[in-house]
């Protein structure tokens, strides 16, 4: 493999094929806790009242 | 099935697959890059054939997803259902997602094979408009504030955006492109040895199950995003009438 003169090229569709991906996984996983977050600051408020 | 167009139903039931899901993609993208790599080399491509099961899987994904985004819209605009706006909206970035995986593996397959990174044929050129597309839609969603009129402005676009895939599918036919035609699904079969052929199709199923996957989770996200928003104007208006004078001038009743 590493002795094709074209493998430069093969490493770095997977590395960014792999890194797209991350990306991806890793937004959807972001976007999950701050919705979570934000929702639980916000029944706490309501469960106390209102009073913030 | 309907039961699943219910939020709360839908919530619970990700709780329990989400796990399965993760683990059965990992598992099958394990066994597809393994199968990938212990591919014999072509006998033209070399080494080079080892981006196809990226570059086409991603490709497949990038048409795949758009028509579930096609699905939804119609939807949205005929049941006027707001799950279904929340699978099309949840679709999008991973939509553009796998066409930049496609358009920037199938660049770096080019480069050796043909010589350049980047030529405006026809199947190049619509796969960039459809990544365009993806881009437009998302931009769509974040500018409009209602989100009703988002959602319809979003799924007659989706629609209108239809008339690429087969401009996407039939362009290498159609007309003279450097891009090569059909080769798996086409009328006679495939043309691709076997020993190429199953880690190809391992890591379409693969690509297929991280998207539906994704899916599911970004799904969730948007129905809890428009909860924290309905709970975010609940407490805006509770706040309002215990305390009017509190509120912009403009903003009270």
């Amino acid at each position: 493999m590493s002795d094709s003169p074209h493998w430069g090229f093969v490493a770095a569709a997977y590395a960014t094929a792999a890194l797209t991906i991350l990306g991806m996984i890793l937004a959807t996983l972001a976007d999950f806790r701050a919705q979570s977050a934000a929702l639980r600051r916000l029944e706490e408020t309501r469960g106390s009242g209102g009073e913030s | 099935m309907w039961n699943l167009a219910n939020p709360t139903v839908f919530i619970a039931l990700t709780r329990r697959a989400l796990p399965w899901l993760a683990v059965a993609t990992a598992m099958l993208f394990a066994i597809g890059l393994w199968l990938s790599f212990a591919a014999p080399p072509d006998y033209q491509q070399g080494e080079t054939v080892r981006i196809m099961y990226l570059h086409v899987p991603a490709a497949w994904m990038s048409t795949f997803i758009y028509g579930v985004m096609a699905l939804a819209a119609l939807g949205t605009l005929v049941w006027r259902h707001p799950m279904a706006d929340a699978a099309q909206k949840a679709a999008a970035p991973l939509g553009a997602g796998f066409t930049f995986i496609c358009l920037a593996t199938g660049s770096l397959w080019g480069k050796p094979m043909w010589g350049t990174y980047w030529v405006w044929d026809a199947r190049l050129t619509s796969v960039l408009v459809l990544f365009i597309l993806y881009l437009g839609l998302i931009a769509l969603w974040r500018t409009i504030e209602d989100a009703g009129r988002a959602a319809r402005a979003a799924a007659i676009l989706t629609l209108v955006g239809c008339v690429n895939l087969p401009i996407i599918k039939f362009s290498v036919d159609w007309w003279n492109t450097l891009h090569q035609p059909a080769s798996v699904f086409r009328l006679g079969g495939p043309t691709i040895a076997p020993e190429l052929l199953w880690p190809l199709l391992i890591m379409s199923l693969a690509f297929t199950l991280l998207f539906i996957t994704l899916h599911v989770m970004a799904i969730r996200n948007e129905i809890l995003r428009r909860r924290v928003a309905r709970l975010t104007m609940m407490a805006a208006a509770r706040d309002d009438r215990l305390a009017p004078g509190l509120a912009p001038a403009g903003m009270r009743p």
